[in-house]
């Protein structure tokens, strides 16, 4: 075979997974290509001009803290940024950033092409060349080859993509993107299992044709610094959100257009994710709801269209305009691209190694919305951990495998390669068992350590985050401060507290429920000069002590399993003992571990116990 | 690898004169100081100690293998105490609070496997009774489902699981909207369930008693009628009487089924000074008997009431022979008047026996958690739930959560419901979410 050009790594996909895995690839001095159907839909925001929300926010968080790009990226886009869910608790406060969709994607362009040791390429690809069980680099449909020891796919919701609207449909990508018509067969000759997946988009309305007297506005926080770590300047916010509300006008025309709703008329196949129900699902769910909220998002400041969340539908075009009009302020409303559902294949993930390599071709890697995700946030996360591995794997080092325990990222991949995933996964706060743990401020605290390890956390972040420790150490000492009943007794009257007979420590006052940090800030005068994130951090960790301690006993505990390492070619079939479930699951998975081997639905202790044995007696423990 | 701390009774549960307990793990030699309240103990001797109980001080000979040089390859403590359940179990309770948990069948074999003590011919074996563990746990599993236990949890589970569906809606879906009044209907309703737990862990009862039957030894004068007595008791189920024979100078056994739950009847000669050799034998014998007895019967004749003086030991009276007479009377808590020739009010007492042995707070509904793991995950669930709602006004619902969803866990492992996506599922049947 002849080779037009020789890469250490190809990414096949330049989205927010190719993106990543680019950079990282790159960064860690491999030589790369990024090769991708069209240079105009890199970092194209599909769907919400946002980046975050709750689990979401995390994420990017633990990209940034290991040196990844999108909060940086989104910090260059940024047109408002808000802390969701601060009266809900430190666990589940995640931040949110609207982003200028035209911005982010030439920004994200800029970066990439700047970056040293990659190459992009606008082209489809038609085959992952294979020799041997291993990858040896990709054809075009132009028929040329590129040769590299490890490919990357993040073809997103491109391959064999179709968009439906009502009655109509065409085999498109989003945004009239081209699909990738080619390599869903290369795949399935490679002896992938593929899925088929669906998820939609509301309609871009045009702002002059919305009386916003009608909607109630959105405001950003004031955070005192942006979405990475690295950017402490006052939060940029530019623009302002509305929140409305549909009516029982708009779902009656919905209910009397029901039969041509496509997902109602067995027109759309996929299956479609159940937190992103489109509005014409949520009317007929929930009948009894009289209302459902809508938020309506500035794509960009260089265009007009404004992206309206909350009602995502696939009913035909008419139907379309008729309802929106119902929507008070919505009267007049120019609808300038129609809400569409989207049908496109990925690959069942369980096919995965933990590190997103296949577990059957050595060297072939996959990330984002092909393994049967959805969201900006997950994809980047997983390019990142792609890049990260198939960079070590040329290398001759260990994957990267981060725990549940460490990171929402390792939440994600294990869940990926464990369960079976039957519709598009969503990271949400509510699938991590740790969720007290990883928390939106202490990101770094983390991982930017690890990432340093890895290589790609930069002098300039790594310094950073020293300061940071420094400064956590400087106002842990000035904690222990003690306070005679004379001089806290008043400010204790103040805030409702019982008062004290003897001494107390300022750390002692962040526990009582009715005080934070900031209140023995300004009262006491204390703890000046330190940043607003780090007094943030040291409250959370002190005022809930308690439950941080316990959860991290029980993770203490749950290690040992993830110690114990589980054959890769291990067959199940033949271990006397195992209940038949288990073994055509193991089989399966193939997990890494024995923690794995158990998080997997249908293996019981009892079966736990067999593997156990069965190690000792062959010596692998 | 380090694994918990595991305790169990080492030796067959049941009346014996000496009850092993057995503990393993890297907390097992702590256990060991905190329970004699000494500090030094040489690996492999044996000492005589003072165990220090919640109520009781008992004494017991212990040992202490260091590891590898034990049976599991860990360390190990086995404290031999006086036998019968109630020494047995409460060190075994004292161990579980000072950080061990009830092993799981098993247990003990597959760690000394692990660690290398027992040959590899021997694994099959090990293998095979893990494989008879899980299978006897199916079972017992299968009786569970169809039993009343299984239903309570999983009701108790469904309410949580909405709660926790609610409340993780509101956290994951910060647009979500809800009113400040929903929180204090979430507390009510964790309040309720609490209460629930708290019912069925009243249902509580000692599960060494319940496998080993009730030992009831019946003490009276010679004609008391103590042999009719035991007839009237074993009578309504002749089948497991066992050995009814002889004469009133030997102990003659008879046994019962009432509520489930086997008990034992153990009759004794007269209780009095006698220089009568054969008769002495047999008072002796009948001293013996009360001791390892769990409750009295002191059964007295109406016409003649010769009373008996028992000490240190649960004692219910029963006057006999009733119908000699008209007049009414009144059963109390530890007093019941009976015929057994008439067969009067022996299911009365049957029921009293019952309320003073196995529960003394024991419902009528015929359900009781007997099992020690259940009741170790139960109590669990109560103290998690306890602590959500103690704390739910002062910590926010994402750590709130946290107490819930243990408890939920720990019912769990007592219904095998134990899947996280349970929750997410509901949140998404129940709430409109998303964009």
């Amino acid at each position: 075979m002849k080779f037009v050009d020789k890469y250490d790594t190809i990414v096949i996909g330049s989205g927010h997974a190719g993106s990543e895995a680019c950079l990282a690839l790159a960064r860690l001095n491999c030589k790369v290509l990024m090769i991708t159907l069209n240079l105009d839909s890199i970092a194209f925001l599909a769907c919400n001009p946002s980046i975050g929300g709750t689990a979401k926010g995390q994420l990017a968080g633990e990209i940034d803290a290991l040196g990844g790009e999108m909060a940086i990226n989104a910090d260059k886009s940024l047109l408002q940024l808000r802390m969701l869910n601060s009266g809900k608790g430190p666990a589940v406060q995640s931040l949110r950033a609207q982003v200028d969709k035209n911005v982010y994607h030439t920004e994200m362009k800029k970066t990439l092409e700047h970056q040293a040791n990659l190459d992009i390429l606008q082209g489809e690809v038609s085959e992952i060349l294979v020799e041997e069980g291993k990858v040896i680099g990709i054809k075009t449909l132009a028929g040329e080859c590129f040769e590299a020891q490890a490919v990357v796919v993040c073809t997103g919701v491109y391959l064999n993509a179709k968009v439906i609207i009502g009655d109509y449909f065409k085999f498109t990508g989003p945004n009239g993107f081209e699909p990738a018509n080619y390599l869903t067969n290369s795949l399935m000759r490679l002896g992938f299992k593929m899925l088929r997946f669906k998820t939609g988009t509301p309609a871009r309305v045009d702002a002059k044709s919305i009386d916003y007297t009608k909607f109630e506005i959105q405001n950003g926080d004031d955070l005192g610094h942006n979405f990475s770590i690295l950017n402490k300047k006052k939060t940029k916010n530019k623009k302002v959100c509305y929140l409305g509300y549909t009516n029982e006008k708009m779902h009656e025309v919905i209910r009397k257009n029901i039969s041509r709703a496509p997902l109602y008329s067995g027109k759309v196949k996929g299956i479609g994710p159940r937190y992103c129900p489109s509005i014409e699902d949520k009317v007929m769910r929930f009948a009894d709801k009289e209302r459902h909220q809508l938020f309506l998002e500035p794509e960009s400041s260089s265009t007009d269209e404004v992206y309206v969340q909350g009602i995502s539908s696939s009913m035909p075009v008419d139907v379309q305009r008729e309802m929106y009009r119902c929507i008070p302020g919505f009267e007049n409303v120019k609808i300038m691209r129609f809400a569409y559902a989207i049908e496109y294949d990925c690959i069942d993930a369980t096919q995965l190694k933990p590190s997103l390599e296949s577990k059957n071709i050595k060297g072939l890697f996959f990330a984002g919305q092909i393994n049967g995700t959805s969201g900006y946030e997950e994809a980047a996360a997983q390019g990142l951990m792609a890049g990260i591995n198939s960079a070590r794997k040329i290398k001759g080092l260990d994957p990267i495998i981060l725990g549940r325990e460490q990171a929402y990222i390792g939440v994600l991949i294990d869940d990926l390669v464990t369960k079976d995933i039957v519709e598009p996964y969503r990271m949400m706060t509510s699938r991590a068992e740790y969720r007290l743990i990883l928390r939106q401020d202490n990101c770094d605290m983390r991982l930017t350590n690890l990432g340093r390890e890895i290589g790609l956390v930069d002098n300039k972040r790594y310094k950073a985050f020293k300061n940071k420790l420094k400064q956590i150490e400087n106002v842990n000492k000035e904690l222990d401060t003690r306070f005679s009943p004379k001089q806290v007794n008043e400010f204790f009257k103040l805030h409702n507290e019982s008062l004290v007979v003897n001494g107390i420590s300022l750390r002692e006052m962040i526990k009582r429920n009715n005080i934070n940090i900031f209140d023995i800030k300004n009262y006491f005068n204390v703890l000046n000069n330190i940043s607003d994130e780090v007094l943030r951090y040291i409250n959370t960790e002190i005022k809930y002590e308690g439950y941080i301690k316990r959860e991290n006993e029980i993770i203490e505990k749950l290690k040992k399993f993830d110690s114990v390492e589980l054959p890769e070619n291990l067959d199940y079939s033949v271990l006397k003992g195992l209940r038949l479930e288990a073994r055509q699951k193991l089989n399966k998975i193939r997990p890494h571990n024995i923690g794995q081997a158990k998080r997997i639905d249908g293996v019981s202790p009892a079966d736990i116990n067999v593997i156990m044995v069965y190690l000792k007696l062959n010596g692998e423990i | 690898m380090t694994e918990d701390t595991i305790v169990a009774l080492a030796t067959p549960p049941g009346k014996s004169g000496v009850a092993i307990v057995r503990i393993s793990g890297d907390k097992s030699y702590n256990i060991l100081q905190q329970i004699t309240k000494s500090d030094k103990f040489l690996p492999r001797y044996m000492y005589f100690k003072n165990i220090y109980l919640k109520d009781i001080i008992d004494n017991a000979l212990v040992v202490y293998f260091k590891a590898p040089y034990s049976y599991t390859g860990e360390d190990v403590v086995e404290i031999q105490c006086h036998g019968g359940y109630y020494i047995a179990n409460s060190v075994i309770k004292f161990c579980q609070e000072n950080g061990a948990r009830m092993a799981e069948p098993g247990e003990y074999s597959k760690r000394a496997f692990l660690n290398g003590k027992i040959s590899v011919d021997q694994a099959e074996g090990i293998i095979e009774i893990i494989n008879a563990e899980s299978e006897a746990q199916a079972k017992a599993g299968s009786v569970l489902v169809q039993g009343k236990l299984f239903d309570i949890i999983k009701t108790l589970q469904t309410e949580l699981t909405d709660i926790l569906a609610e409340i993780e809606a509101k956290l994951d879906y910060p647009e979500y909207e809800y009113s400040d009044n929903e929180n204090k209907i979430v507390l009510k309703r964790l309040n309720d369930i609490k209460n629930e737990i708290d019912k069925l862990l009243s249902t509580k009862i000692n599960g060494l008693l319940v496998k080993n039957g009730v030992k009831i030894a019946i003490v009276g004068a010679p004609n008391a009628g103590k042999s009719s007595l035991l007839n009237a008791l074993t009578n309504s189920d002749k089948s497991i009487v066992t050995d009814i024979a002889g004469t009133t100078r030997d102990i003659v056994e008879g046994e019962y089924i009432f509520n489930g739950i086997i008990f034992r009847l153990f009759d004794t000669a007269g209780i009095r000074e006698s220089n009568d050799i054969v008769e002495k034998i047999g008072i002796d014998r009948a001293k013996q008997t009360i001791d390892q007895a769990d409750l009295v019967l002191k059964l007295l004749d109406i016409s003649n009431p010769i009373d008996i003086d028992i000490k240190n030991k649960p004692i219910i009276t029963v006057y006999n022979k009733i119908d000699l007479y008209t007049k009414k009377y009144k059963n109390k808590k530890d007093l019941i008047y009976i015929s057994a020739k008439n067969n009067i009010n022996i299911e009365e007492l049957k029921q009293i026996i019952f309320n003073n042995t196995i529960n003394q707070d024991f419902n009528t509904s015929q359900f009781y958690l007997s099992n020690a793991r259940h009741i170790e995950c139960i109590t669990k669930a109560y103290n998690s739930l306890s602590s959500a709602i103690d704390n739910f006004n002062n910590f926010t619902l994402d750590f709130i959560v946290s107490d819930i969803k243990d408890c939920w866990m720990h019912l769990g492992e007592v219904s095998g419901i134990n899947s996280n996506e349970r929750i997410i599922d509901r949140i998404f049947e129940k709430f409109c979410l998303g964009k």
